[in-house]
């Protein structure tokens, strides 16, 4: 039987320099999500979540899932450098298979949704990583929100968004403002799980403001 | 023919001698009433039928809604069960407050309606659903006022909409008429000093020609703006009239829909005729969505196919089906080519 899905990649930054209160306020964030969207079964029904961590390469922490059925979100651990490019590519591959398996099963699927972190700015090229993400021909490139804080940068932050980017105005500390951040992916995710657009299709539901952030711009490469 | 019982409490005869009706209630005798026979247990009523993998919720309706569209002042209510018997035609409509609503305690945003029309030489029953879009708050105003406007509008123009169909020009008569209801709708916004586009609505519409004689060939045209669709049920299969916007096989799936009254795009224009084993449906999206399951398809025409017609809390009943993932508001008015 067919299902209406829409798909949430949170794709975060486990380099070195998130080590400490950044990936500590990430790690204690996740949970919360798990509950709220687990326990909101209108949403979880509607809305499936991927974790994925990068630092000088990436990796699926958290398959695409059903938040209600699984049993814990897997923490972030900060070490290495920061590069882009295994990031978009692994996202690629990743997008690519899980709506393949989507719609194996017959599922309408909306256009994945991904949230980016990141506190440092890239040490790799990654243009073509992410122009093949993006490229509008590839019927499955996502909807892209970055976020970032310390050391990256705001154009960079645009330059990777393709609907709107946030970058820590410094009101908060790192991680007060990255709970900030996960309680708007978790608005992001109820929101876009239980408003449906105009023809009842789920599309991603894009924050205004973030406290703690100054909103830019997408400004894709 | 036996008189029906009266009531517990009932007026004794002798009291009712001097009644100034009388004479009425000696009409009532001799209309037919169904022996309603001693109700000896507790009914049991079925929930919803699940079809395919059920939600990981029940059926629920939450708290009355508080979102500003509930703050206008004018009620909608959670569910709307309508329907009517003609010579010839039987028509059922039901439009249900999906649970993403219920969710977020937001108003029903679908509305319907059903309307007998005629323009003096041509009589038809007109049937609505109309879909508010979601993002706006007022749609369901909008929904409301399409299906209005529409009935004002297109009852001068019945001969002709037929007339239209016949000569393919019906997609230009449908055009002139949105145009209008477009135009109702615009002042409709006015008097609420807001822009037109909050109250931004989808449309699909049904003349069916109306009359006993008209059995085995009896005519139709069908209008659509947006996704709201329409079908005909013919020997077991549904099959749609108009283009709503649904490709199934896309690998990603559309988010947009053209909306009364801002962002028309194209009206949607069809006409044929249908017998009387047929079954004509005009329906919102969350409708349409669920029917590209073809498990939802055969279920439905499994009730809607067969000699019977369902009568109207049973029509409901079938209507609140559930399907994993599919809890928009649910509205669909069909008319059966046949009298009951």
């Amino acid at each position: 039987m067919a299902q209406q899905i829409l798909p949430f990649y949170l794709v975060c930054d486990e380099s070195g320099s998130m080590d400490g209160p950044p990936v500590q306020a990430i790690n204690d964030s996740l949970p919360k999500l798990h509950a709220e969207i687990g326990s909101n079964p209108v949403v979880a029904d509607k809305t499936k979540f991927c974790l994925i961590g990068f630092n000088h390469s990436a990796q699926v922490l958290l398959p695409l899932s059903d938040l209600s059925a699984v049993g814990s979100i897997p923490g972030l651990q900060a070490s290495g450098g920061t590069d882009y490019t295994s990031a978009f590519d692994l996202l690629y591959d990743t997008i690519s298979s899980d709506v393949q398996q989507l719609k194996a099963n017959g599922d309408q699927v909306y256009r994945p949704a991904v949230f980016f972190l990141s506190d440092g700015q890239p040490g790799d090229n990654w243009s073509a990583s992410y122009q093949r993400l993006t490229d509008p021909n590839w019927p499955l490139h996502p909807n892209i929100m970055a976020f970032g804080f310390g050391g990256v940068d705001a154009a960079t932050l645009q330059q990777v968004a393709t609907v709107r980017a946030f970058i820590a105005d410094g009101s908060m500390g790192p991680d007060a403002a990255l709970r900030e951040f996960a309680k708007s992916l978790t608005n992001s995710i109820v929101n876009s799980g239980s408003r449906p657009t105009e023809n009842g299709a789920l599309t991603l539901s894009v924050p205004d403001n973030v406290p703690g952030f100054t909103a830019l711009p997408a400004d894709p490469v | 023919m036996r008189s029906p019982e009266p009531p517990p409490g009932a007026m004794e005869d002798d009291a009712m001698e001097d009644d100034p009706m009388e004479d009425g209630i000696a009409e009532m005798d001799e209309i037919a009433l169904p022996d309603v026979g001693e109700i000896t247990e507790k009914p049991v009523f079925p929930a919803p039928t699940v079809i395919g993998q059920p939600p990981s919720f029940g059926p629920f309706l939450g708290p009355l809604p508080e979102s500003t569209a509930a703050a206008t002042g004018l009620a909608v209510p959670d569910t709307v069960l309508d329907g009517a018997e003609l010579p010839g035609l039987t028509i059922r409509g039901a439009s249900l407050r999906g649970d993403d609503h219920h969710a977020r305690q937001e108003v029903r945003q679908d509305s319907m309606g059903m309307w007998r029309v005629s323009d003096g030489q041509t009589a038809a029953i007109l049937i609505c659903a109309a879909d508010g879009v979601g993002s706006q708050p007022l749609s369901h105003l909008g929904a409301a006022h399409a299906c209005a406007a529409l009935r004002n509008r297109i009852g001068d123009l019945v001969t002709e909409s037929f007339a239209a169909a016949a000569d393919g020009s019906l997609a230009q008569l449908w055009e002139y008429v949105v145009a209008d209801v477009c135009h109702a709708i615009d002042e409709v916004a006015y008097q609420h000093e807001v822009d037109p586009k909050a109250l931004s609505t989808t449309l699909a519409a049904a003349l069916v020609e109306a009359g006993p004689d008209r059995e085995e060939e009896r005519r139709y045209a069908v209008l659509n703006v947006g996704d709201a669709a329409a079908f005909v049920l013919r020997d077991g299969e549904f099959t749609a009239c108009l283009a709503d916007g649904h490709d199934a096989a896309a690998p990603i799936a559309s988010t947009g829909t053209w909306a009364l009254p801002a962002s028309v795009g194209a009206v949607g224009a069809a006409a044929g005729t249908m017998g009387s084993r047929d079954m004509l449906m005009v329906c919102t999206d969350g409708m349409s969505n669920p029917m590209l399951n073809r498990d939802v398809r055969e279920q439905l025409a499994r009730w809607w196919g067969g000699d019977a017609v369902p009568g109207l809390p049973e029509f409901g009943w079938q209507l609140s089906y559930r399907v994993k993932t599919f809890s928009d508001d649910r509205t669909a008015v069909c008319v059966w080519g046949r009298g009951q």
